[in-house]
């Protein structure tokens, strides 16, 4: 079952028009994630948190969070999945666009299982 | 975070201090004086910058909002998608707008150090993405939906 867990870089509204659009889908904004505890975590806690709990996060920050998938990977650690948005494709302003991506992609991946996928949403 | 000029000042520590700047700069790969020089220039810029922190992160040490998760380059990117608005990145983010203006002030006074996170960042297309993790694969909602 997919569960998203948007970062914090994501609207704070995203998640509760999620949530709206997607009776039934798990969404939780960073903020408000384990009561907001892991705002301000090395990145590699907050993946390691995700992964324990089989959240999917869901990020435009390719830049560590993919060098981070790389090592744990190679050292055979699982995540619960993560989903790099395309900021060309969908601009981190345009939150509507990457509500309804996200929206469309829950319907296509509801019985997917998320365990290590990787995807570029765009 | 590289000085094209540099200086020397020597230092003198407690042992134990000596140790733990041994220790970090081995975990980073640096020599203790980079390890030191770094640390000097981090303690500056927190002093200097409102809001400022440095975190590691597995792309390097990273410029980073305070009481965030947040790199400043990833500010940056909202603030450019807002074309410059910082009242309109505080309102995304939920933060006050002193906390956006912070990570545009570092910006503008280490520009390539933020530029450069950001080019990086968008250089990463699918294909690089595959080369580091090869189940990756790529998703365009719209072209799905008109299957």
């Amino acid at each position: 079952m997919l569960k998203l867990l948007l970062s914090e870089e994501i609207a704070t509204e995203a998640a509760a028009d999620l949530r709206r659009r997607c009776q039934g889908l798990a969404v939780e904004a960073m903020t408000e994630w384990e009561g907001g505890n892991f705002i301000g975590q090395e990145p590699c806690a907050r993946l390691k948190n995700a992964a324990s709990q089989q959240w999917t996060l869901v990020t435009y920050d390719l830049l560590t969070t993919s060098i981070l998938l790389k090592n744990w990977a190679d050292q055979e650690r699982a995540h619960g999945g993560v989903v790099f948005v395309d900021a060309m494709a969908l601009p981190p302003r345009e939150t509507g666009a990457l509500v309804l991506a996200l929206v469309r992609l829950a319907k296509e991946a509801e019985s997917w299982d998320w365990t290590d996928r990787v995807l570029l949403l765009g | 975070m590289k000085a094209d000029l540099s200086m020397v000042i020597s230092m003198r520590l407690p042992v134990e201090t000596g140790k733990r700047l041994r220790r970090m700069a081995n975990r980073h790969g640096w020599t203790p004086s980079d390890a030191s020089a770094r640390l000097v220039e981090e303690g500056l810029r927190r002093t200097e910058f409102a809001f400022i922190d440095f975190r590691d992160t597995p792309a390097g040490r990273h410029a980073c909002i305070q009481g965030s998760s947040l790199s400043v380059w990833e500010v940056m990117q909202l603030v450019r998608g807002y074309k410059g608005s910082v009242p309109d990145v505080a309102k995304h983010l939920g933060w006050p707008q002193v906390k956006v203006q912070a990570a545009v002030h570092y910006a503008e006074a280490f520009p390539k150090e933020i530029n450069e996170a950001l080019a990086d960042n968008e250089e990463i297309g699918i294909e690089a993405l595959k080369q580091m993790l090869p189940q990756a694969v790529e998703f365009a909602p719209k072209r799905t939906a008109s299957r």
